[in-house]
C-alpha cells in the first residue's frame, strides 16, 4: 500500500455517501421458560428483556458514520411505534433520521427473534415486500434528483422488501457520483446503471451459475456480470475465504480474510460496501478500497458484537495486523455480545477476578473455565473495587493494563471492566450459561447463582491451584526472595 | 320470558366499580414462511394482531355488555398495549378515564403467536408474557386509595379482579375488606383468596379453592367440602365455586350449598375470560335485586354463551335473555 494506515483511513473522513435502501428493525425478545401454558400445549416465554438495533440500510449508514463519513440515509418506515424505534436507533448511530420518509400504507419492517434459555426459538417477520407506491416512489425521485452533485458516493443497499424499484436506481444513478450495490436477489439486470456491485458468493452464484466455492469461479461470475450489466467493477465476498475483485479492464485481485477467527458474519457485507464507498469516494483505486474493506469486515467478524469499526481501529489493524486489543470492551458492548452469542446458541462462560500479577494458576484456571463452554467473559474489577478488596498499594497494575494483558490469552474471548465489590449485577447483565467460581466459593455462596440456575445456566465451582497468589508475588518481590527460595 | 329476565332490564342503572389487574391479550396471527438461516428455527411473517383487554378489563367490559355502567380503579403502562386496552375499553363502553398510566412499568400483555396457512385453522405456536418484574416499580398504593375513594361516592358495590400482580398490595386490599362493611365487595382472586376474608362474596375456580382450603377436589362430594371450608375460614358472605363443565356451586352462610350444571350442550370452545363472566353477570344480578340463587342462576347462563366463543368473550343482554328463556332456573321463584 502506497501510504500508511493512517493517512489512508483518514481520507474516508467527511466524505459524502448517501445511502438508498431497505431500513429494518432488529428486535431481540429475551426470555426464560417456566412452564407450559394452561390454554394450548405450547410453552409460555417471561419477557426479561428487549432490545433493538437499526439493520440493513441503516447499518450501512451507521457503518459509514462509524468512520467519520458523512452518510445520508434515504428509505421508508411506516407510521408506527417501531417506525419511531428506527429513528432513534439511527440517530443513536450518529446518521440523521432526516431522509427517512413515513409510509403510512405499510409497515415498518420488523425482524423479531425471541430468544429463551440462550437459544433462538422463532423469528417473527413483518414487512409488506411490494414495491412502494407511485407517489411516493415520485417523491423520493425528487428527492434524489436534488443530491446531484451534493455526494461523494451511492451505496442501493437492497434487501427486496420494495423500495429500490427501477426509477429510484435510475435516479440514484444520475447523480454523478460512483454508485455501488448490495444486490439481493437473481435479477442484478435492475441494478444497470450502477458502477459496481458486492455479491456475496452465494448471491453471485445464484445470478451467473458460476460455482463461487473456487477462484476460477469467482472470476467467470465476475466477468459475466460485468460484461451482462455493463459494470466498472465487481467484489465478490466469500466469507472465509475473504474478498475477490475485478474490474472492467481485466485487473483483479483475491484479499484472503484478516480475521483469525470469524465468529459471525452478521452486518459483515454491510461494513464491505460502506468502507468501499468511502474509499472511492476518497477517489481510492479499487484494490485500496477492498483492502481497507477487507481490514474492516475482518475487524467486525472477528471483534465481539460489533457491527462498525472506528477509524482507529481501522488504521490499527492496517498498521499492526489485528490485535487482541479488540477483545477489551465496555460492560454494555460484553452484554449485547453474550445476548448475540446466546441467540446463536453458544455456551458463554463468566468468571471475575482482580488479575493483577498474572501467574500460572491465573492460567490454569482461566483455561478451565473456558473448557466449560464455547467462550470466556472476564469480568475484571475496576482500582477502586480491587483496593477495597485488597487494601491499599493494590492494584500493582491499572485496569486497561490488566485488562490488555488478559485480552492477550487465546482461551480469553471478551474482557470487560466491573465496579462493585460483587458480580451481582454484571452476572445478570451478561446472562451466562456457566458462571465459574473458585472452589473457595463453595462455602461462602456464589453470588448470581439463584440468577443463573433460574435461567437455565450452571455454575461451576473450579478446582484451586495451590501455591499461586499476586499477593504471594507481591510479599516475595518485597523480601528480596526468588522462584527457589 | 323467563322470570328471572326482568332483573336484566334493572342491571342498566347500576355503576359498578371495578377494581384490579388489567391484562392485554393479544393474538399475533402469522404465516410459516421457511426456516431461518440465522439458527435452525422457523420464520413465520406477520399477517395481523388483535388487542383484546384482559384481566380486571376483560370483567369490567362483560359489566359493560350488560349495561351496566362501570367506573374502573385499574392501571396500563404508557405504550402501545396500554393504549389499545384503553381504546377497546372506551369502544365497549367502560369509561378510561380512570385508569392510571404508568410510563415506569410495561403493560402486562400475554401475546399468543398463532401460526398457519391463509384459510387453515392457525395453531398456537408459544405465549409470550410480558409482566412488570417484582420490585421493578413501586405500586402507587396511595394513588389507587385516592382514586378508590372518588369512585366510592358514585358506585353500588366493587367488584375485584386480582391476577396477583402489582395493583392490589396490602393496604389496597385493607381499604376493600373495610368497604365491604358497607358496600358489596365481590372479589374474583388468583392464588390469594386468603387475603380476602370477610368480603361478600367470592368466585374462585377449582383450582383457587383447592389452593386455599388445602383440599382436592376429586368427586362432586369433595367440591362440597371445600366450598363450606372456604365459607368458614375466610368468613365471607357467599361462595360462587365454578367447576368448569362440572357447573357451578353456591356456598351461602346459613343455607345448603345448591349445585347447577352447565346449560347448553357442553360443546366447549375456549373457557378463557369464563370466569370473568361469571363474575359480572353474578354481580350486575346481585345487584339489580336478584337473590344470591337467581344471580349464580343468571352467571350460569351467562356463562354457557361466552364459552362458546373465542377468546375471552362477552355476553350480550340479549343473548343472555335467549339462553334465560330455553333454561328455566332449576329452583322456584323466591
Amino acid at each position: 500500500m502506497s501510504e500508511g494506515g493512517d493517512e489512508l483511513v483518514a481520507r474516508l473522513a467527511r466524505r459524502r455517501v448517501l445511502v438508498v435502501g431497505d431500513l429494518i428493525l432488529d428486535r431481540y425478545v429475551r426470555g426464560d421458560v417456566p412452564r407450559i401454558s394452561p390454554e394450548a400445549p405450547v410453552p409460555v416465554v417471561h419477557v426479561r428483556g428487549e432490545e433493538v438495533r437499526a439493520g440493513g440500510a441503516a447499518n450501512v449508514a451507521a457503518n459509514v458514520a462509524s468512520l467519520r463519513g458523512h452518510p445520508l440515509l434515504v428509505g421508508v418506515c411506516g407510521s408506527d411505534a417501531a417506525g419511531r424505534l428506527l429513528k432513534e436507533q439511527v440517530v443513536a448511530a450518529g446518521v440523521s433520521a432526516s431522509g427517512i420518509r413515513v409510509d403510512p400504507a405499510r409497515p415498518t419492517i420488523e425482524k423479531t427473534r425471541i430468544l429463551a434459555r440462550h437459544q433462538q426459538m422463532l423469528r417473527v417477520d413483518r414487512e409488506e415486500a411490494s414495491a412502494i407506491h407511485g407517489a411516493l416512489e415520485q417523491r423520493m425521485v425528487a428527492q434524489l434528483l436534488k443530491l446531484r452533485g451534493k455526494v461523494d458516493a451511492v451505496i442501493l443497499s437492497d434487501y427486496a422488501k420494495g423500495l429500490l424499484t427501477r426509477p429510484l436506481i435510475e435516479a440514484a444513478c444520475a447523480l454523478g457520483a460512483e454508485v455501488l450495490v448490495d444486490p439481493k436477489g437473481r435479477d442484478f439486470e435492475r441494478y444497470r446503471g450502477a458502477h459496481g456491485i458486492t455479491p456475496n458468493a452465494a448471491e453471485a452464484e445464484a445470478a451467473t451459475g458460476c460455482d463461487t466455492s473456487t477462484l476460477d469461479g469467482c472470476r467467470a461470475a465476475a466477468e459475466q456480470l460485468l460484461k451482462r450489466i455493463g459494470l466498472r467493477w465487481v467484489v465478490i465476498t466469500r466469507g472465509a475465504r475473504g474478498i475477490y475483485w475485478r474490474t472492467a479492464d481485466g485487473a483483479e485481485g483475491d484479499a484472503p480474510t484478516r480475521a483469525r477467527t470469524v465468529f459471525d458474519v452478521t452486518g459483515a457485507g454491510d461494513t464491505v460496501i460502506a468502507v468501499l464507498a468511502l474509499a472511492r469516494a476518497a477517489e481510492l483505486p479499487l484494490s485500496e478500497g477492498v483492502e481497507l474493506a477487507n481490514a474492516a469486515a475482518g475487524l467486525v467478524v472477528e471483534r465481539l458484537g460489533a457491527a462498525s469499526v472506528t477509524p482507529a481501529e481501522l488504521a490499527n489493524a492496517l498498521a499492526h495486523g489485528f490485535s487482541t486489543a479488540s477483545k477489551v470492551l465496555t460492560r454494555a458492548g460484553a452484554a449485547e455480545l453474550s445476548h448475540r452469542y446466546a441467540a446463536q446458541g453458544r455456551r458463554v462462560v463468566l468468571t471475575n477476578g482482580c488479575f493483577d500479577l498474572l501467574h500460572a494458576g491465573h492460567v490454569q484456571s482461566l483455561e478451565h473455565a473456558r473448557s466449560q463452554g464455547d467462550l470466556l467473559f472476564v469480568a475484571v474489577n475496576d482500582d477502586a473495587s480491587v483496593r477495597r478488596a485488597k487494601g491499599a498499594g493494590r492494584p500493582v497494575q491499572a485496569l486497561a493494563q490488566r485488562m490488555r494483558m488478559l485480552a492477550a490469552f487465546a482461551c480469553v474471548d471478551a474482557v470487560f471492566p466491573f465496579s462493585e465489590d460483587t458480580p451481582e449485577k454484571v452476572v445478570p447483565a451478561i446472562a451466562p450459561a456457566v458462571l465459574v467460581k473458585g472452589a473457595d466459593w463453595r462455602d461462602k455462596g456464589v453470588v448470581g447463582r439463584s440468577f443463573v440456575e433460574a435461567h437455565g445456566g450452571v455454575v461451576v465451582l473450579a478446582p484451586l491451584v495451590a501455591g499461586f497468589s499476586t499477593t504471594g508475588l507481591i510479599e516475595r518481590i518485597r523480601d528480596g526472595k526468588g522462584a527457589d527460595a | 320470558m323467563s322470570p328471572l329476565a326482568h332483573w336484566l332490564d334493572k342491571m342498566h342503572g347500576l355503576t359498578i366499580g371495578v377494581v384490579g389487574d388489567v391484562i392485554a391479550d393479544v393474538y399475533l396471527y402469522t404465516r410459516p414462511a421457511r426456516l431461518s438461516r440465522e439458527a435452525p428455527v422457523l420464520v413465520v411473517h406477520y399477517e395481523r394482531e388483535e388487542v383484546i383487554p384482559g384481566g380486571a378489563a376483560n370483567t369490567a367490559r362483560n359489566l359493560a355488555a350488560f349495561g351496566v355502567h362501570v367506573q374502573m380503579v385499574a392501571e396500563v403502562g404508557s405504550d402501545s398495549a396500554g393504549d389499545r386496552v384503553i381504546e377497546m375499553l372506551g369502544a365497549a363502553g367502560v369509561d378510561p378515564g380512570a385508569i392510571l398510566r404508568r410510563p415506569e412499568r410495561p403493560t402486562v400483555t400475554k401475546t399468543r403467536i398463532l401460526a398457519g396457512d391463509p384459510h387453515r385453522t392457525k395453531q398456537q405456536l408459544f405465549r409470550i408474557d410480558r409482566e412488570p418484574r417484582r420490585g421493578e416499580a413501586r405500586p402507587r398504593e396511595q394513588e389507587t386509595i385516592a382514586r378508590l375513594e372518588v369512585v366510592d361516592r358514585s358506585v353500588q358495590a366493587f367488584l375485584v379482579s386480582d391476577y396477583d400482580y402489582d395493583l392490589l398490595t396490602p393496604a389496597v386490599i385493607d381499604w376493600l375488606r373495610r368497604k365491604a362493611k358497607s358496600k358489596p365487595v365481590i372479589v374474583d382472586s388468583r392464588h390469594r383468596l386468603p387475603a380476602f376474608s370477610g368480603v361478600t362474596v367470592i368466585t374462585p375456580n377449582e383450582e383457587e379453592a383447592e389452593e386455599t382450603a388445602g383440599l382436592k377436589i376429586e368427586a362432586g362430594s369433595d367440591a362440597l367440602a371445600v366450598g363450606r371450608a372456604l365459607l368458614q375460614r375466610l368468613g365471607v358472605g357467599a361462595v360462587l365455586l365454578t367447576r368448569g363443565k362440572h357447573g357451578m356451586v353456591l356456598f351461602a352462610q346459613g343455607q345448603e350449598p345448591l349445585e347447577f350444571g352447565i346449560v347448553g350442550t357442553g360443546e366447549v370452545v375456549d373457557v378463557s375470560g369464563a370466569g370473568d363472566t361469571v363474575v359480572a353477570a353474578f354481580s350486575a344480578a346481585r345487584l339489580a335485586g336478584a337473590s344470591l340463587r337467581e344471580a349464580a342462576w343468571i352467571s350460569n347462563c351467562a356463562a354457557s354463551v361466552v364459552v362458546m366463543k373465542v377468546g375471552a368473550a362477552t355476553c350480550s343482554q340479549q343473548e343472555l335473555r335467549d339462553v334465560l328463556a330455553r333454561a328455566p332456573a332449576p329452583f322456584g321463584q323466591a
